[in-house]
């Protein structure tokens, strides 16, 4: 029971990190529920059908997702603001109903067999990109992706390029959410397209929304606080969206930034030398 | 030490329409080394529109442009950047929520050219922040490196946006309504700056209609009205210009 909640804790964490990951260069993507049901399928097919081990499965996968998102990315991310959501949501519907017209895949049935994923996988997965994560928001890269966040014309003209970093960060996020789905299936043994749909992706921006954009530790306390409060609140039984729903919108009233705002700087100016 | 007037920017025949609205119409001039050149003429002349071609974010219609000799006409912004292009904007454009230092430090070339190697050698070098901090001293901004872009006072947000402009040792710096909004002493302040640092840069381009900035700073100007250039010349040649004085300078244009 505790393992559940732990496992379903770290799978949300990576997933809300792929989609701060895309974030970070400014786009906001809605289809990394999309990326999460390519990467549970393409590892399901690779465990399943060819028999190779999950660890082996989880690379795979990814790759898959990410050169997949960066092939979408590039005409997609040439849309901006409600133009990019609208696009992106049209991603996870595309591939939810893709994968439900696929006979080789279970269809709507679904498909199953998957196994082995286990929780220090997840959590060694969260220690890792965690790790990675803070030590990019030291990097000159993360002060390049937030001047884009920031104006996207200034930091073209200053040299950046912006479609490369743009579609590169989505590359990255979309093998992330893959990974994470690939975990996610190998846990839960059995899935169906259904798993995947756009409510999934919307609950992952807002893990990162409601924990803050501006740094790592936010979409992972966003993500945390999401998943273990559902469960919590079991004793309200029937109000519980309800009660969910009223919480949310409290939340964004009082924190609009997020519950963890702060941004780390980059570079600070030089201690005078002794 | 004398430059000679080698060519840094040749703007040959540039045409730019936005629908049924011609903004350039065969617009020519040229940038030499060495040179302050004012860039005027009355507001909806096309001065921002030639800033904006320039810096690849309009491309023109028709027409060439060169820089130091190389063909530049359909190059986008990040390469005309990398090239060595920079400018500021009329509206001021930093990024206000990070601090001033980070600003300047963006403009860094080696980290702009490749992103990801960045990651690798984890943090800023100590020497890019040092000269990150001696650019910030050249406009008087050092003691605010901490502080946030966005809670500049007007006359610091502009002179950061010239700083963050030079962190980039670009060939050609355009400067567009530098002085806008500015009164008397900080207009005259402000000139001071652009007068130290016009060694940095090949060419300095300033756009105005405010002539207190280009007097005595700009040693050739370029009119515009109406999307064309009506002259260029030394600034008197230029000032003393019949076209000049009646559609600009005496403002007696009717409505």
């Amino acid at each position: 029971m505790i393992s559940d909640y732990l496992m379903l804790t770290g799978l949300n964490i990576l997933l809300a990190w792929s989609v701060y990951v895309i974030l970070l260069s400014g786009s906001l993507s809605f289809a990394n529920g999309g990326f999460m049901g390519i990467g549970c399928y393409a590892a399901g097919v690779v465990t399943v059908k060819l028999g190779w081990p999950l660890l082996l499965a989880l690379p795979v996968a990814g790759l898959a997702a990410g050169l997949l998102g960066a092939v979408v990315g590039l005409p997609a991310l040439r849309t901006r603001g409600v133009y990019l959501i609208l696009v992106t949501i049209g991603i996870t519907a595309c591939v939810k109903v893709t994968i439900e017209s696929i006979p080789y895949l279970g269809g709507v049935q679904g498909f199953g067999g998957m196994g082995g994923s286990a929780l220090w996988q997840v959590w060694g997965l969260v220690a890792l990109v965690g790790a990675a994560l803070f030590a990019l928001s030291r990097t000159p890269l993360q002060r390049i992706l937030d001047a884009i966040r920031e104006d996207e014309t200034v930091a073209r003209c200053l040299g950046a390029n912006v479609v490369y970093l743009k579609v590169a960060m989505f590359g990255i996020g979309a093998a992330l959410a893959a990974v994470a789905g690939g975990l996610y299936g190998h846990y839960y043994v059995f899935v169906t397209p259904d798993h995947f749909n756009i409510l999934v992706s919307i609950y992952l921006v807002l893990y990162v929304i409601l924990g803050g954009v501006n740094n790592p530790w936010g979409p992972a306390l966003g993500a945390t606080a999401m998943s273990l409060l559902p469960e919590a609140s079991r004793v309200l039984q029937d109000w519980r969206p309800t009660v969910f729903g009223v919480l949310i919108l409290g939340l964004l009233l009082v924190r609009p930034q997020g519950l963890l705002p702060f941004r780390l700087r980059t570079a600070r100016p030089p201690r005078p030398r002794p | 030490m004398s430059v000679p007037p080698v060519l840094t920017l040749d703007v040959d025949a540039v045409c730019k329409s936005f629908g049924g609205i011609q903004a350039l119409t065969d617009v020519s001039f040229e940038v030499r080394g060495g040179e302050i050149l004012g860039l005027i003429g009355p507001n909806g002349a096309g001065k921002s529109v030639l800033i904006n071609v320039v810096s690849g974010i309009y491309p023109p219609d028709s027409g060439t442009l060169r820089f130091r000799g190389s063909d530049i006409t359909r190059l986008s912004s990040h390469m005309l950047g990398r090239l060595g292009i920079a400018r500021t904007f009329q509206n001021i454009r930093l990024f206000r929520r990070m601090t001033v230092l980070e600003n300047v430090l963006v403009a860094e070339k080696r980290h702009l050219l490749r992103p990801f190697s960045s990651v690798l050698g984890f943090g800023t070098r100590r020497a890019e922040i040092e000269a990150a901090m001696a650019g910030l001293a050249r406009m008087h901004l050092a003691d605010r490196a901490e502080q946030l872009a966005g809670t500049l006072a007007y006359g610091d947000a502009r002179r950061l946006e010239i700083a963050r402009a030079l962190a980039g040792e670009p060939r050609l710096l355009f400067l567009d309504e530098p002085a806008a909004g500015m009164n008397e002493r900080e207009t005259e302040a402000l000139k001071e700056d652009i007068a130290r640092v016009r060694g940095a840069v090949d060419a300095i381009v300033i756009v105005e209609h405010d002539m207190e900035l280009l007097r005595g700073l700009a040693s050739r100007m370029v009119a515009l009205d109406y999307g064309r250039k009506i002259a260029e010349g030394t600034p008197q040649e230029v000032l003393s210009n019949p076209q000049v004085v009646e559609t600009y300078l005496g403002g007696a244009r009717h409505a």
